[in-house]
């Protein structure tokens, strides 16, 4: 009797492994200001870079975090593996219904925060940050002094990581569907106990 | 007792019972591991910072700024904080009549603790008495400004006729009162447009 795997889940778990490492390197979203840079900001769930002025700051909030995301993004790759291997048990609903979750809260909470930055600060400050692409920001005028008037270059892009998320998020969805199938499919296979009559019951 | 059905299987009692335990214990895990991840994290932080509780949002170094020191982006003897560095000073000037080009040599004092790049810089020159237009300069090539250090920016450009009919009618005249107008100066990307015209002061007219 062939073992039941998910493979789907298992690739799944994998790429969200992978997801982690590379998210900890690049950014998911990035704005760079200035032509040589004075300023950086990269975003991922696992780290915040910020450097103004070659001045790297560390915002221990956002740290905190990032460490909850990576904490959150591991839990759910080892239970994805889990499950995808043993997707018969009684358990493995469960299981799965925890770690495909993982990735997409990830990538809802980074959309939120980034969608949330950018709204935010044009709102509160008029400062136009693109989203995506290069951009002029031009200094509010009771910010600059009398006669200046003060731009400054920018650019914004998500990076590759923030795809591959959104490649994972489908992945683990895809996993979810494809386990009605594994599950159907065990039912059929499974042989059925008979329920005894009730009057030998009494009488062995 | 009858055998009891959990999912499509029959179990015995005491197997369902411990099936329904060991799902229950996953279920308990699963919510202990999204407590732990969300609030483990977090709380350690506010924790470590329950002091001063702004400290967790606001890096040390932007607070510095917001209480006045200005390390982080200026240096000054005074302790002021000065973000006037891009006034050029005089130093020379070479004039070539034939081609009715010239280029002038200022001294450009970069005051930040951080190294910064002119990579543009356009104006017009126009005399301070009557502010007649006299010549147009650029910056044809990007230089490179270190930290509280000073770099000689060399700029360019052609003179008009007012500025020979200046010439021409002032004989006499050693030097002559510019003033930049209309300046545009791009550094790291961040560009300045002066409205308000800057003055140089007296630059020579020598030709010889």
């Amino acid at each position: 009797m062939t073992k039941n795997i998910n493979t789907v889940g298992l690739v799944a778990a994998i790429t969200i492994f992978v997801l982690i490492i590379v998210s900890y390197f690049a950014p998911w979203w990035q704005l760079i200001v200035g032509n040589p840079t004075l300023a950086a900001i990269n975003i991922s769930p696992l780290n915040l870079y910020l450097s103004i002025f070659d001045k790297i700051l560390t915002i221990p909030l956002i740290w905190a975090i990032n460490i909850s995301c990576l904490l959150m993004l591991l839990a759910g790759g080892i239970i994805m593996t889990i499950y995808s291997l043993a997707p018969t048990k009684p358990y493995a609903p469960k299981l799965l219904g925890y770690g495909y979750k993982q990735p997409l809260i990830a990538v809802i909470l980074f959309v939120l925060e980034v969608f949330g930055l950018v709204f935010s600060v044009r709102a509160f400050t008029g400062l136009e940050i693109p989203l995506m692409g290069p951009g002029l920001i031009a200094l509010p005028s009771g910010l600059a002094p009398g006669g200046v008037s003060v731009s400054v270059n920018v650019e914004a892009s998500f990076g590759w990581p923030f795809f591959l998320a959104i490649a994972v998020v489908v992945l683990c969805i895809t996993a979810r569907l494809y386990h009605k199938k594994i599950a159907k499919t065990t039912v059929n296979n499974l042989p059925t106990t008979p329920t005894p009559p009730a009057k030998e019951s009494l009488t062995s | 007792m009858p055998a009891s059905k959990m999912g499509n299987v029959y179990l015995k009692p005491n197997e369902y019972c411990i099936g329904i335990l060991k799902m229950q214990l996953v279920g308990v895990i699963l919510l202990l591991i999204s407590i732990g991840t969300t609030v483990g994290p977090i709380g350690t932080v506010v924790v470590m910072n329950s002091n001063d509780l702004t400290q967790i949002v606001i890096p040390p170094e932007i607070k510095g700024i917001l209480d006045g020191e200005s390390s982080l982006i200026a240096e000054s003897e005074e302790g002021d904080f000065n973000i006037g560095l891009m006034v050029p000073k005089f130093v020379s000037s070479t004039f070539d009549i034939t081609a009715n080009t010239y280029s002038v040599t200022v001294n450009v004092t970069n005051i930040l603790n951080y190294d910064l790049t002119l990579n543009s810089l356009d104006a017009t020159v126009t005399a301070t008495k009557d502010n007649a237009e006299l010549a147009t300069i650029h910056l044809s090539n990007p230089i490179a400004i270190p930290a509280g250090d000073w770099s000689m920016v060399t700029v360019s450009g052609t003179w008009t006729q007012a500025a020979e009919d200046y010439y021409v009618n002032n004989p006499d005249a050693s030097s002559i009162n510019v003033t930049l107008a209309n300046a545009k100066i791009d550094v790291n990307g961040v560009v300045v447009q002066i409205s308000e015209p800057i003055e140089i002061g007296e630059i020579p007219l020598t030709l010889k």
